[in-house]
């Protein structure tokens, strides 16, 4: 069983083990939208640089040059050192090699992470297509710090426990999430598993789905004998990856094809703007493909979304006739609310559906509301992404949850009304507040985020 | 009698062994492996592997003297008890930064080479669990935080551990609220869901950030820790609900 010295630690490690960072500024604010209403962990400091690191003071003194970088930290990390010698930067095909020092600044006291715009000062043009890239709103990875730091959950919870959603969000902010450091090898990023530490995983299988299709199965019979080195340009490589349709051309950009928006809300496919991405997806496909057959091929998602969605609008009605009726247990004033949404304090409210803030309901809420979390937000967008990326059997898989997790979402809603029925009769009720409203973690979020 | 046995075992124990009498080909086995490398074997037995249920020589070596370090650094030697392929332990690592770069350029790497000085670009179990060498404390923080810092700097690595900590110690907490929801009524359902959130949603928490996943740390670990939170509130709910109104 859990021990109650562990949870006496554990407060104590939260309390306690306070960020052992000499750089970071300890009143540092955080960004966004609710910027005031948290504080960064100290670990930020890496995933967004520019907002958060501080150079370390008390190490080392004084300027050095690229040789005096390297002379010392070849022996205090060698593999960097390995990194960057195997690297472009330390032989370029023209003019001098790129040292520490280009990147990180010459003064030790005063050393800075390199942002995308310090990347820019030299790789100019990657670096206007992906501020370009915002226009097309998210999901894209420009914005990727903006959507995370912006989200309910990401400041209502405590920092240390959310610090994972920016390993992946720092996107937006490090050049290294493709082009991992000390190396940034153009090659590396072109292969799909540069992409896979973000994109896996149950909301987003990019990886299961992509390995799964025809196109994936070639690239892992094969791929390893390609010649990486190539641009991402038609002739280049026997079947796409990530890179190739994502980002074609090797432009640093890829929500400029983004039509179904990853599946997570329904949009209309025929609007004038999407008519002019499908045409660019049909000019990747053509690099290989008949137009005609990539036009009906992305046809299909547009079918498929129309599904899917029937039956995630079918699963709301439930759970909005639910709330209406009053029968979800525990109901949002009976649980802790968000502490940043003045309306949810004063107006206690469940959120259903995307539009209603549904992505931060997956904690805190009952039951029924966290199982169409999950259909939402893990079954459908499996049979999303199974469908844009061509495995089929996934996608297939995928809506056979979806139609069993509609039947489970009406099986309990069912049983909550009968059970509702039954208390109003006999005159019973058990207060769920005492349950649902306190806890070590619920007690310790609600003063420590 | 008994101390004459003692002291002939501990000549034995203690004799050096020349190049000449370097096995031959023909397969050995745990016992054979020990008689030569004794001061491996005095780690190896005070760490995990060496214990009863542990893995002894050969389950990583192969029975072939032959290049042995080679083979045993690689992956493939650890997944088959760790969980495979597909399992947790593999799959936080393969999804990983770290795990990237072994899939893409590890079948060039130089596997004879010692598992230090960032001999490897990215590291792999061994690298780290084993690093120098060591075959005895592959969990003790201090090896793997050596490892980190042949690329990272100490500042990096101290503060990614302080924060793992935290984030392990708010898993704490949801373990203790998930068993006090149920305290005064352990009803076998409860207990087995608060088993389960232990020992696997909890592990792959761990796992995420031991092995710097983004996934097994989110959506397999803190936003399934929350699922698991919020259904044993539910049943307890639903069970508290039922008695009641005597259904119980």
């Amino acid at each position: 069983m859990f021990h109650p010295l562990r949870v006496l630690l554990a407060a104590f490690i939260l309390l306690t083990v306070t960020p052992a960072n000499a750089g970071m500024d300890k009143d540092a604010k955080g960004t966004g939208l609710y910027g005031d209403e948290w504080r960064p962990d100290a670990v930020h400091e890496y995933w967004d640089p520019e907002a958060y690191h501080k150079s370390e003071t008390d190490l080392v003194e004084g300027r050095f040059t690229g040789e005096e970088c390297i002379e010392c930290h070849e022996g205090i990390t060698p593999g960097i050192v390995k990194d960057w010698r195997q690297s472009r930067h330390s032989s370029p095909t023209s003019g001098e090699p790129v040292t520490c020092n280009a990147c990180h600044g010459d003064d030790h006291q005063k050393l800075r992470f390199p942002s995308p715009a310090d990347c820019g000062s030299c790789h100019e043009n990657q670096h206007t297509e992906f501020q370009e890239e915002k226009r097309y709103g998210f999901p894209g990875h420009t914005l990727a710090m903006e959507r995370a730091v912006d989200a309910k959950h990401f400041v209502d919870k405590p920092k240390a426990e959310v610090t994972a959603c920016l390993q992946c969000h720092s996107v937006a902010s490090k050049c290294d999430s493709c082009h991992t450091r000390h190396r940034f090898n153009a090659a590396e990023a072109r292969r799909p598993e540069a992409c896979l530490t973000c994109h896996s995983g149950p909301p987003h299988p990019d990886d299961e789905t992509y390995f799964a299709s025809a196109h994936g199965q070639k690239y892992l019979a094969e791929g390893a004998d390609w010649d990486w080195s190539k641009p991402l340009t038609k002739g280049n490589y026997p079947a796409p990856t990530c890179a190739y349709c994502h980002m074609t051309g090797g432009k640093h950009q890829v929500a400029d094809k983004a039509i179904w928006k990853f599946g997570i809300r329904e949009v209309n496919p025929k609007t004038a703007e999407n008519e002019v991405k499908r045409k660019r997806w049909i000019a990747v496909c053509t690099d290989c493909h008949e137009e005609g057959e990539s036009r009906e091929w992305l046809e299909e998602p547009d079918d498929e979304r129309k599904r899917a969605w029937t039956q995630l609008y079918k699963a709301e009605d439930e759970l909005k006739s639910l709330r209406s009726d009053d029968h979800i247990y525990p109901a949002a004033g009976e649980r802790p609310p968000y502490p940043t949404d003045w309306l949810d304090s004063v107006l206690p409210f469940e959120r259903i559906g995307f539009y209603e803030g549904q992505a931060s309901a997956f904690y805190n809420v009952s039951e029924i509301e966290r199982d169409y979390f999950e259909m939402w937000y893990f079954n459908n967008l499996a049979a999303y992404k199974g469908m844009a990326h061509g495995a089929e059997k996934i996608t297939s898989e995928a809506h056979v949850r979806l139609n069993q997790d509609l039947e489970k979402i009406r099986r309990k809603a069912a049983e909550l009304r009968e059970l509702s029925r039954k208390e109003i009769e006999s005159g019973s009720n058990v207060d769920p507040k005492p349950l649902w409203l306190h806890g070590p973690y619920s007690d310790i979020n609600r003063e420590q985020n | 009698m008994r101390g004459l046995v003692f002291v002939l075992l501990a000549l034995v124990w203690v004799m050096p062994v020349g190049a000449a009498e370097l096995p031959g080909p023909e397969p050995l086995d745990d016992a054979a492996c020990i008689g030569c490398h004794q001061e491996t074997t005095v780690t190896w037995r005070a760490g995990p592997h060496g214990k009863a249920d542990g893995a002894g020589c050969v389950s990583c070596h192969s029975e072939l003297h032959d290049a042995v370090g080679s083979q045993a650094r690689q992956e493939q030697s650890c997944v088959e008890c760790h969980g495979g392929e597909h399992g947790a332990a593999a799959h936080s690592y393969r999804t990983s930064k770290h795990g990237v770069i072994a899939t893409l350029e590890g079948a060039e790497w130089d596997w004879s080479q010692p598992l230090n000085d960032a001999n490897y670009r990215a590291p792999t179990c061994a690298y780290c669990h084993m690093h120098d060498g060591t075959h005895g404390q592959m969990m003790s923080e201090d090896v793997l935080e050596t490892s980190c810092m042949d690329c990272h700097s100490p500042r990096y690595v101290e503060t990614l551990f302080a924060s793992g900590r935290r984030t392990l110690a708010i898993g704490d907490l949801k373990l203790a609220e998930a068993e006090a929801a149920f305290g005064d009524n352990p009803e076998p359902k409860f207990i087995q869901m608060f088993e389960t959130m232990q020992s696997k949603t909890m592990r792959n928490l761990r796992l995420g950030i031991g092995h710097q996943s983004p996934d097994y740390q989110w959506w397999y670990g803190h936003a399934a820790l929350d699922g698991d939170l919020l259904r044993i509130k539910a049943a307890v709910s639903l069970d508290a609900r039922k008695r009641a109104l005597g259904e119980k």
